[in-house]
């Protein structure tokens, strides 16, 4: 089984991504920031696929891809954002997240994103 | 001669006096032979005196004078009708050399010893004459300066009266100088009547006043300086008044830009906000979509469960509408995100490139950025409007800065609107089309609405020219356009329309190597 954790401040948002993915045979696990995603990973808790919100109270999206991949290297991201303008800083990129794992709010249709985090669950299994 | 019948120092005295006289002294008898002519008249004359003695005295005067002198004195003699006599005049006297000079001549009638006598006072007006002429260059001078200045300048007395009035307060009121002196100041310029207490301050203090953007007249804008002036002991101001209407609007607009520019900034972090809410929204339908079905394995377990038929349930859905207000408030959405996404693109920072952007895409989506526009000042129903499309399948793209020609479409279509709301809503119709015409694309907004006159027409695409109320617009939207696609793009903008024929508004972008032929 699939292993999510989505990280975002919207409630609405989460739990229906939440629902979605479950109803695809996942399993989900929802924090509301990037503090709570962290200390789960410490706490030697493992996830496939983090589905991770830009725009958060503490510390930021970006900053908190970058302190997972020390934490669990195998972790694989999609960044789903609110934020209309974002390119991929080159250090993310560095690490090994593509454009296409980019997904901007809102979204009508969550089945891609489903086929993305399978993808990369088949990627990081190869 | 001799002064008979005087004491000897009194005699003496009077020698003396006449012969140490700045000014001439010159003694003629009634035939006007000079008898006598004191040292200074020498001076100024340039004869000596035995020159002159004995000689008529028309000799020291010029043409006509010389030739009618005689008649002059004769006249005088048999009528007594005094022109010169015991009055003094301005006259000309002629030196030895020729030379003619300009000279205050006083004459007395003297009664000696039976005969008839008249001594002249000669006063030199060489030198007063020159600074007069001086004088009056230097004005003329001044004059200039003050006339060819831009700025309307008049100088008041003590009283508030015009003593002076420069070309420019002359061609600003219509009044000439000459009918504006001695009259009030406030009578000749009503916009400076607020001020009168600050020109009463002015004179009384000594201090300058210096008042900027105050207002004038209808909708105007002046700045005001008024300077105190003492002049022979008497107080008065000099006013000067600069027209900085036009300086006025291009600050108001660029603080207008600015606050657009700001907005712009504000709409990027608006739509973060709105996109997340919208994204709960749509995913919430799409799962409500999908645990409805009876084909999700889950949902049949957990009805299962609770003992429901999910077919009968659909049915029942279906038969009280749920689905189609899911549906509904699915479309809705949909539509808001891509408002913000529309308005978010549309405010963002232009492209530094021209790009080949689809016509009908960019008409279609600023069409649907004018119908979310909440005008303030009037409302005008995008829902009612009719709206016609004449696309022409030959023009697909055109190349060119995409949002500013989204901008340009933008007044036009809002300005077509706008123009149609004074009429019945459902008879408004705006008319969008497309041609491809050679070597240009043409696109042409028109509105059915009340049309324009012959003068509006000619002096839409003026800057700041604005057929709308106080507020609403500044006046730029056409001329901002007109630079746009003229300036920018190199295209070719045009208005066609009659009064109660409506407004056609066309633009012609050349469509470059790729595109053309």
């Amino acid at each position: 089984m699939v292993r999510v954790l989505v990280v975002d401040d919207e409630p609405l948002v989460a739990q229906a991504l939440q629902a979605f993915l479950e109803d695809e045979g996942m399993a989900v696990t929802v924090v509301g920031d990037a503090e709570q995603a962290t200390a789960r990973v410490e706490r030697g808790e493992v996830y496939d696929v983090c589905v991770m919100d830009l725009r958060l109270p503490g510390m930021n999206g970006g900053s908190a891809i970058r302190v997972l991949h020390e934490l669990l290297p195998s972790l694989q991201y999609v960044i789903y954002t609110g934020s209309t303008a974002y390119t991929l800083p080159a250090d993310l990129a560095a690490l090994g997240v593509q454009d296409v794992q980019l997904f901007s709010k809102p979204l009508a249709d969550m089945g891609p994103l489903a086929d993305l985090v399978r993808a990369l669950v088949g990627l990081s299994v190869r | 001669m001799s002064v008979a019948g005087l004491e000897g120092t009194e005699a003496a005295l009077l020698q003396a006096m006449v012969r140490h006289a700045a000014d001439g002294i010159v003694a003629i008898d009634r035939h006007g032979i000079v008898q006598m002519m004191n040292p200074a008249a020498e001076r100024l004359f340039g004869y000596e005196a035995s020159e002159v003695l004995g000689r008529n005295v028309a000799m020291l005067m010029p043409e006509p004078h010389r030739s009618h002198h005689d008649d002059y004195l004769r006249r005088y003699l048999e009528t007594g009708e005094r022109r010169i006599i015991g009055i003094g005049r301005e006259v000309s006297g002629q030196r030895k050399d020729g030379s003619v000079f300009p000279m205050y001549l006083s004459v007395a009638e003297v009664a000696l010893a039976g005969e008839r006598y008249f001594t002249g006072l000669i006063v030199d007006l060489s030198e007063r004459k020159r600074q007069e002429e001086e004088l009056r260059r230097v004005r003329t001078h001044l004059q200039n300066m003050i006339d060819s200045m831009p700025s309307v300048l008049l100088a008041v007395d003590a009283q508030g009266r015009v003593s002076h009035w420069n070309r420019a307060a002359e061609r600003g009121t219509g009044v000439a100088a000459a009918q504006a002196v001695g009259r009030p100041f406030d009578a000749l310029l009503p916009e400076l009547e607020p001020h009168a207490g600050t020109l009463r301050q002015v004179m009384d203090t000594g201090r300058p006043a210096h008042m900027e953007r105050l207002p004038r007249g209808e909708s105007g804008y002046m700045d005001l300086m008024i300077y105190p002036l003492e002049a022979a002991g008497s107080v008065g101001a000099v006013i000067r008044i600069d027209d900085v209407t036009e300086r006025v609007r291009i600050e108001q607009m660029m603080i207008q830009t600015e606050k657009m520019m700001s907005v712009g900034g504000l709409a990027a972090g608006m739509a973060h906000e709105i996109n997340n809410p919208l994204s709960g929204m749509l995913q919430g339908c799409q799962n409500m979509f999908r645990r409805l079905s009876p084909e999700l394995p889950a949902n049949r377990a957990v009805a299962k469960e609770v003992g429901v038929d999910l077919e009968r349930m659909g049915t029942y859905l279906e038969r009280r509408g749920i689905f189609g207000f899911m549906e509904g408030m699915r479309e809705a959405a949909q539509r808001a995100s891509r408002i913000v996404a529309d308005m978010l693109a549309f405010s963002r920072r232009a492209a530094s490139d021209k790009a080949l952007v689809p016509v009908t895409e960019m008409l279609e989506s600023v069409l649907r950025l004018a119908a979310s526009d909440y005008d303030l000042k009037k409302r005008y129903d995008f829902r009612q409007l009719e709206v016609v499309r004449d696309y022409d399948p030959d023009l697909t793209a055109v190349p060119c800065y995409r949002s500013e020609i989204e901008q340009v479409l933008l007044n036009l279509i809002k300005n077509a609107a706008q123009a149609l709301a004074d009429q019945d809503p459902a008879e408004g119709r705006l008319t969008l089309k497309t041609r491809r015409e050679g070597a240009s694309a043409r696109i042409e907004v028109a509105d059915n609405g009340p049309g324009m006159d012959a003068e509006t027409r000619e002096r839409i695409f003026e800057p700041f020219f604005t057929t709308k109320a106080e507020g609403v617009g500044t006046g730029l939207g056409l001329s901002v356009s007109y630079f746009i696609v003229t300036d920018r793009h190199s295209g070719r903008m045009a208005v066609s329309s009659e009064p109660g024929a409506g407004a056609s508004f066309t633009i012609w972008l050349p469509l470059g190597q790729e595109e053309s032929g």
